[in-house]
């Protein structure tokens, strides 16, 4: 008699058991709570824009609670950090970063990390290998692009004039390091490489003053939105359009006039879209605890005057109001 | 005993009753579950056809509303493509500079008009063949970068010989610094007579009021409406950014392939269902798509209840089960009790109640049955036994010593011989009594008195015999006189005590016969003096093997059984002895008419 009421108690225990996993099952899952940091909050700036679409799309695609925060200006690093701070006491799940500076956002990112929770970085990286995974543009592969459309259009004595942003930042030496790799034995034609830090009219000033001193100076490669639209405004003003021929990084408006207008030959864009999507759902899989690349290529596309309105580019050229 | 091969299914359980419980429950596990089955599929059928139904008209209703809207655009094109003033305007190459600014400014007006009544509309303008051009208030430059006659809609127009052109989506570069989303709508403008191309007429439709006929329809959190054109490109995704950049696919091919109006497939791992309507009119293909799990909104709810009732059910029927099962094999486990105890030999309250007509039942009665055969049989045999000892030991207790017989009747001789007239014939009556009472053999019973005047027969001869060595007093209760005993239990006593106790003394020895009762018994007691026995051999006075041949111990042996049989263990013989003293015998029997009757 004993046994047999040992097995009906285990028996009513297992189905008991059977009932709670079911009944666990559920149970709806808590919304994760993830916070992106860009490197700026501007409504014009359209790669930024598309950044945080790209986010708030996975956001609500996962059911994440997003919140997107960021300095007012580019490079202001500390404001930066200040926000991290700020984020790191609200506890969120993960972190997306765009860190501002590769060294001196480098401390607040191993805050993040040391406080256990999990590290996004896209667009940029910072020095220490410290983040879970980084979303970015492979510029070396963007940079291979430019440089081989610069080999197609050098003739004779042509040589190379380079603006690039901020000296040092791993996305400059990356491009700069790809566009040598597209030219590959035409690489010793590169006459000058200049640094804009991202300031239009200083990248204007630079292009004008490099074109003046070097009149063999024919093929120009902006490194970023700010370096393009300088050497596309410089080229205008000195009325070299046709002559000069640039490639131009990014896909702001003034630049797609630029490249309408032929005084860009071609334009590399970033999928900023994708950056920001697979930052939001790269967080989510490392917060479910799912295997994540701990490098991730959002991929880059060369655009010409020719195909841009081609019904794909035209979808990645011009953002959807 | 050959066992019979056991060729039933193995068990899992020792227990009938768990096994019973087991396949019960595997079974009603079997049945719910196809139950819960055939409910969840049922219900979810049901519950999708609607939803699919649902789902078709909703879309359905988007591609109406889109067909309205185109409607009322190509209402607006047909207006203005018949509009005099423009067809004057684009076929006068005579015209002086104020006739075409009088045009200019009519037209200007409608399209102010137009675009004011219409925020849906973007841009609305005219091109010549003759590069005349009026677009929207007059006031915006023309892209300088653009040919306008190769660009797609004009082609198009220009081509298709009066019909009006709908485009996909696309980015509108015709305006100087203007790069908006729309979908264009174009239409040739031809003299009114010749039908001659004089130029084509654009509206751009604001794209986002197209895609917010989409975006406003609720698919539930996971489900989305998308648009394709009939090129199956899409005009407008919820997540085509994502589909653009190749983070994301759409099942355009499959929606191309199918033939019906919906079909259901797999994304990521979820059940999606796909419906799809093509308007007549734009050649546009709205499709919706569902996630099944929300469409059953139900799903989980309805999985859940299920699944509760059939715990809960299952729950139930194993508590039945035990119920049952205790019910079914109690009976079993009954008559497996009773069968122990027959094992053991115990037939007493094993006696089953009767259960019926049952198998079980049946199995009780047949069990009973058996048993009391069992106790019957074993009852009679044992009576027959005792019966066929009782006969045995009496026949062997009622012979008469033929040494004694021989010695009494040489004692008789020598006495005639020697003219003792009077004590041959008391010695001669003495042994007539003797052999009479021992042929007398169909008593088993006689009275105290018979049997103690048969010793007195015998003691009498023998104190002839042993005249100056025995000597006997016979001391008996009258009041015991009329009790019954069992035959012949006194004489192989008295027997005893001269052959082996006076016998052996050198004086005259007495033997003393005494008979009382004490409470419910009866005691009588052989007393003699003679040479008594040591510890040893009156602890083994009743062992046969110790018995030698000639102390006629068989014969006490036999008495004592005798006792022993007809009065139970409680009576018989009872010895007492010192070593140069003498030895009592007692002989204990139950008061009563006799002894415990053979049963």
């Amino acid at each position: 008699m004993k046994t047999y009421s040992k097995k009906l108690i285990i028996l009513v225990f297992v189905i008991g058991i059977l009932f709670l996993f079911y009944s666990n099952q559920m149970k709806p899952q808590k919304a994760y709570k993830i916070i992106c940091i860009t490197k700026i909050m501007d409504e014009t700036n359209g790669f930024w824009n598309s950044i945080m679409d790209g986010a708030n799309l996975a956001a609500s695609e996962f059911g994440v609670e997003l919140s997107i925060s960021g300095p007012d200006v580019e490079e202001d690093y500390i404001k930066q950090n200040q926000l991290i701070e700020e984020a790191i006491k609200q506890k969120p799940d993960a972190i997306v970063l765009a860190a501002a500076d590769y060294e001196k956002t480098n401390e607040s990112a191993k805050k993040i990390v040391e406080n256990g929770i999990k590290l996004v970085l896209i667009d940029c990286e910072v020095k220490d290998d410290i983040a879970d995974t980084t979303i970015s543009t492979d510029n070396y592969k963007a940079g291979i692009r430019m440089g081989a459309v610069m080999k197609r259009l050098l003739q004779n004595e042509d040589q190379i004039g380079i603006i690039s942003f901020v000296k040092g930042t791993s996305s400059a030496i990356d491009r700069e390091a790809g566009i040598r790799m597209g030219l590959s034995d035409d690489q010793d034609r590169i006459a000058e490489i200049v640094y804009c830090d991202s300031d239009y009219d200083k990248a204007e000033q630079q292009t004008k003053e490099m074109l003046q001193k070097n009149p063999k100076i024919t093929v120009l490669a902006g490194l970023n939105q700010y370096s393009s639209v300088g050497a596309g405004k410089a080229v205008k003003e000195l009325g070299l359009g046709g002559t000069v021929k640039i490639i131009g990084f990014d896909n702001a408006r003034e630049q797609i006039k630029y490249l309408e207008e032929g005084i860009y030959e071609a334009i590399v864009i970033q999928k900023s879209f994708n950056m920001g999507y697979l930052g939001v759902e790269s967080a989510v899989k490392l917060i479910k605890g799912e295997r994540v690349e701990k490098e991730i290529d959002s991929g880059s596309t060369l655009i010409t005057k020719d195909n841009m309105y081609s019904s794909l580019n035209q979808k990645l050229l011009f953002p959807f109001e | 005993m050959n066992r019979k091969k056991n060729n039933f299914l193995p068990l899992p359980f020792k227990r009938i009753r768990m096994n019973m419980i087991f396949f019960f429950s595997v079974l009603i596990l079997f049945a719910l579950f196809v139950y819960l089955g055939i409910s969840i599929q049922v219900t979810e059928e049901a519950v999708l056809e609607n939803s699919t139904e649902y789902t078709k008209q909703l879309i359905g209703q988007v591609n109406n509303d889109i067909d309205v809207y185109i409607s009322y655009m190509e209402n607006i094109s047909t207006m203005v493509v018949s509009n005099m003033d423009i067809r004057e305007y684009l076929n006068g190459n005579k015209l002086d500079y104020n006739r075409e600014e009088i045009l200019r400014n009519r037209v200007l007006s409608q399209f102010e008009t137009i675009l004011n009544m219409r925020e849906d509309i973007y841009n609305i303008g005219i091109y010549g063949e003759n590069d005349k051009m009026i677009l929207n208030r007059g006031n915006q430059i023309i892209n300088p970068n653009v040919d306008v006659k190769k660009m797609d809609w004009y082609v198009k127009a220009v081509r298709s010989d009066g019909r009006r052109v709908l485009s996909s989506s696309h980015v509108q570069n015709l305006i100087y610094d203007d790069y908006k989303w729309v979908v264009t709508l174009s239409k040739a403008i031809r003299t009114k007579d010749t039908g001659e191309v004089l130029g084509a007429l654009l509206v751009d439709l604001n794209y986002s009021s197209i895609t917010n006929l989409c975006q406003n329809i609720n698919m539930g959190n996971k489900g989305y409406i998308f648009l394709l054109d009939e090129k199956g490109e899409v005009i407008y995704h919820p997540k085509q950014q994502l589909i653009y950049t190749g983070l994301k696919r759409e099942k355009i091919s499959e929606i191309r392939a199918c033939e019906d109006d919906h079909f259901i497939t797999t994304v990521d791992d979820e059940t999606k269902l796909y419906s799809m309507s093509t308007s007549e009119k734009t050649g546009w293909t709205v499709v919706g798509v569902a996630n099944i799990d929300e469409l059953v909104t139900n799903k989980e709810k309805t999985q859940k209840t299920y699944f509760l009732s059939v715990l809960l059910l299952l729950l139930a029927a194993v508590i039945v089960a035990f119920i049952f099962s205790d019910q079914l094999t109690k009976p079993i486990t009954e008559l497996r009790k009773s069968m122990k105890e027959v094992e053991k030999g115990n037939f007493e309250g094993i006696a089953l109640q009767d259960l019926g007509d049952s198998e079980i039942g049946m199995l009780y009665r047949s069990f009973n049955i058996m048993t009391d055969e069992i106790q019957n049989l074993m009852h009679d045999k044992m009576k027959h036994q005792k019966q066929k000892y009782k006969l045995e030991l009496r026949a062997l207790q009622s012979q008469i010593n033929p040494h004694f017989l021989y010695n009494t009747l040489d004692s008789i001789v020598w006495m005639a011989e020697g003219g003792n007239n009077k004590e041959v014939v008391i010695m001669t009556s003495s042994l007539a009594k003797l052999l009479r009472q021992s042929i007398s053999n169909e008593e088993e019973f006689v009275t105290i008195d018979k049997e103690v005047g048969y010793v007195r027969s015998y003691l009498t001869i023998q104190k002839m015999r042993y005249r100056d060595q025995l000597n006997f007093e016979i001391d008996v209760d009258p009041s015991i006189h009329w009790y019954q005993i069992v035959k012949l239990t006194l004489q192989p006593l008295v027997e005893n005590a001269i052959y082996h106790g006076i016998k052996y003394r050198e004086t005259k020895g007495t033997i003393k016969i005494l008979g009382y009762e004490a409470g419910d018994d009866i005691i009588l007691q052989v007393i003699d003096n003679g040479v008594g026995m040591d510890e040893e051999t009156l602890n083994h006075l009743f062992d046969k093997k110790e018995k030698s041949e000639k102390s006629n111990g068989v014969a006490i042996e036999n008495v004592n059984r005798r006792l022993k049989l007809y009065y139970g263990e409680d009576y018989g013989l009872f010895y007492e002895s010192r070593i140069n003293a003498g030895t009592t015998v007692s002989i204990v029997i139950p008061k009563g008419e006799g002894a415990i009757q053979d049963e």
